[in-house]
């Protein structure tokens, strides 16, 4: 694993109950582990944790293959991190922003046109970031985490704001660096995103894992494996919904299918934030 | 927190610099100590008769340049905050001390500029001019580390202004000993006391000897234990970064 967290644990200084506890997870070599839950839920205070914004936690992160209490400046050198809102210099320009920032790090950074290009952020604009779209601006944001190549790439909401060309062109780039063998951390809570991209997700609710699973498996285990069927009946066209689980449902269908003309038929998957209501009882909004 | 077991790296700071140079020209600050800096000259020199100027230089140059290093020092900590850059450079290598010794850096830079030009508008440009290299650098330091504390101190503006000016004026008490309405040692523990009668040393054109050396040493001590003061000021506002909302 790249990163190994065991039973970790925050509270916030003055705060009665910890943000955070007893998190178990771990995100392979590049693997994208999708962090969701609703607001509140200790989403962004554990990638503060990982991130080393936030200190003193208890239980153990190994990251790189050391505990992560113990890396120096170096263990920044190595990660990414997005962040939820553009914070950016208003007052310099797109490539100003990405020269500064990539001039702190220690190792080789990536071609700053190259990188804007590939975010869809026009190269040469003299434009100050102030005057960008929340898109553009949440666009350079990300483009600014992945100046120094990180290894482990935290991305929070990472499609905030985009239009969906925009979006599918984040999922693309997100699944591009996964599958160069950059570890990704990303919270959300749209649940499409998480579905689309990830290896396995966590669902954490007030602070506390729920299960942390493949997207696939953990709609599996919940379906309740029905199928919806499309059939001509005379001049008319009905619909049935049928578990095909138990060997009556599968009678039932295979009666169906002898006896009329079938027009359509699907499976029944749950989405994942159905999948989620029933784990964890509420809602992502 | 940004890391703090890291080595202190030049390029680092100097990287820094740039950005906050960059950053405060483009948001104004350098168009004001350059206004303020033409005024002064011009009302110098225009409304002062020439034998006032070697006594009333000193006074602007500290009054001035103090004054601004601090006020637009801790406004350059609130602009990053509220843009939220500040926390973009948490999560780089870069250490606290590098940031706070680039955020006062910067405009100390420009107001030790500033000062030689307004001393060189007003004096005339000559060697001693040089000697005023030290002991405005370290006031500007001073000032630059003073903004960052009180910055750091105060989460909204309106408190940092309100906090900025009892500093600003205690700090502005040696204009008594300055000008003889106390005695010359009353305000010596003050460092703008260093810096004042430093300023007027060089003005009057007198020969740098032990007492110059002496002002600009003390000038250093408080601008060494203000920097020092701003770094861990600074970097326990960055830890409470990740605490906030």
């Amino acid at each position: 694993m790249l990163l190994e967290a065991a039973g970790l644990t925050f509270t916030y200084p003055g705060a009665g109950e910890p943000a955070v506890r007893g998190l178990d997870f771990g995100i392979a070599e590049g693997e994208v582990l999708g962090f969701l839950g609703p607001n509140g839920s200790g989403k962004t205070t554990t990638q503060k944790l990982l991130t080393r914004i936030l200190h003193g936690y208890e239980g153990r992160v190994e990251v790189f293959g050391r505990d992560l209490a113990t890396q120096g400046s170096a263990y920044h050198d190595r990660i990414g991190v997005c962040f939820e809102l553009p914070n950016l210099y208003g007052k310099l320009t797109a490539e100003e922003n990405l020269r500064f920032y990539g001039d702190f790090f220690e190792g080789p950074t990536e071609e700053v046109e190259a990188v804007l290009q590939r975010l869809d952020l026009p190269v040469g604009d003299r434009r100050l970031v102030g005057q960008y779209s929340k898109g553009m601006k949440m666009r350079l944001v990300l483009a600014r985490s992945l100046l120094n190549r990180p290894r482990l790439w935290f991305l929070d909401e990472p499609t905030t704001g985009q239009d969906p060309e925009h979006a599918v062109l984040i999922r693309g780039l997100i699944r591009e660096r996964a599958a160069a063998g950059t570890s990704v951390f990303l919270t959300t809570h749209d649940m499409a995103v998480a579905d689309d991209l990830c290896d396995r997700v966590a669902f954490i609710v007030q602070g506390a894992l729920v299960t942390v699973d493949a997207p696939r498996r953990l709609k599996l285990a919940h379906a309740g494996r029905r199928v919806r069927v499309e059939y001509r009946d005379g001049d008319a066209t009905r619909t049935a919904e049928l578990g095909i689980g138990d060997a009556a449902g599968r009678r039932a269908l295979a009666r169906l299918v002898a006896d009329h003309e079938i027009e359509t038929l699907h499976t029944l998957e749950p989405s994942l934030e159905s999948v989620f209501l029933k784990l964890t009882g509420r809602g992502l909004h | 927190m940004v890391s703090t077991d890291g080595p202190f790296r030049p390029r680092r700071f100097l990287s820094a610099v740039r950005l906050l140079l960059t950053v405060q020209r483009r948001t104004g600050f350098l168009h004001v100590y350059a206004g303020v800096t033409v005024l002064t000259a011009l009302v110098l020199r225009l409304a002062l008769p020439p034998s006032w100027l070697t006594w009333a230089v000193p006074a602007v140059l500290l009054g001035e340049y103090g004054t601004m290093g601090l006020f637009l020092t801790g406004a350059h900590c609130y602009l990053e905050r509220i843009e939220g850059s500040d926390v973009a450079l948490v999560v780089t290598p870069v250490q606290p001390l590098e940031l706070v010794a680039a955020m006062i850096a910067a405009p100390a830079l420009v107001a030790t500029a500033s000062g030689v030009a307004l001393f060189a508008a007003v004096l005339g440009l000559d060697a001693r001019t040089a000697l005023l290299l030290p002991p405005l650098g370290l006031t500007a330091t001073l000032a630059g580390a003073l903004g960052i504390v009180l910055a750091a101190r105060h989460a909204e503006f309106t408190r940092f202004l309100v906090a900025a000016v009892p500093v600003v004026t205690v700090f502005s008490l040696p204009y008594l000993s300055y000008f003889g309405v106390t005695p010359r040692w009353s305000f010596a523990w003050l460092p703008w006391d260093a810096a004042l009668f430093a300023f007027g040393s060089v003005a009057r054109g007198e020969a740098p000897g032990g007492s110059f050396g002496l002002l600009v040493a003390e000038l250093a001590v408080f601008a060494a234990l203000a920097l020092r003061w701003a770094g861990r000021r600074h970097a326990a506002r960055l830890r409470a970064i990740g605490t906030g909302p």
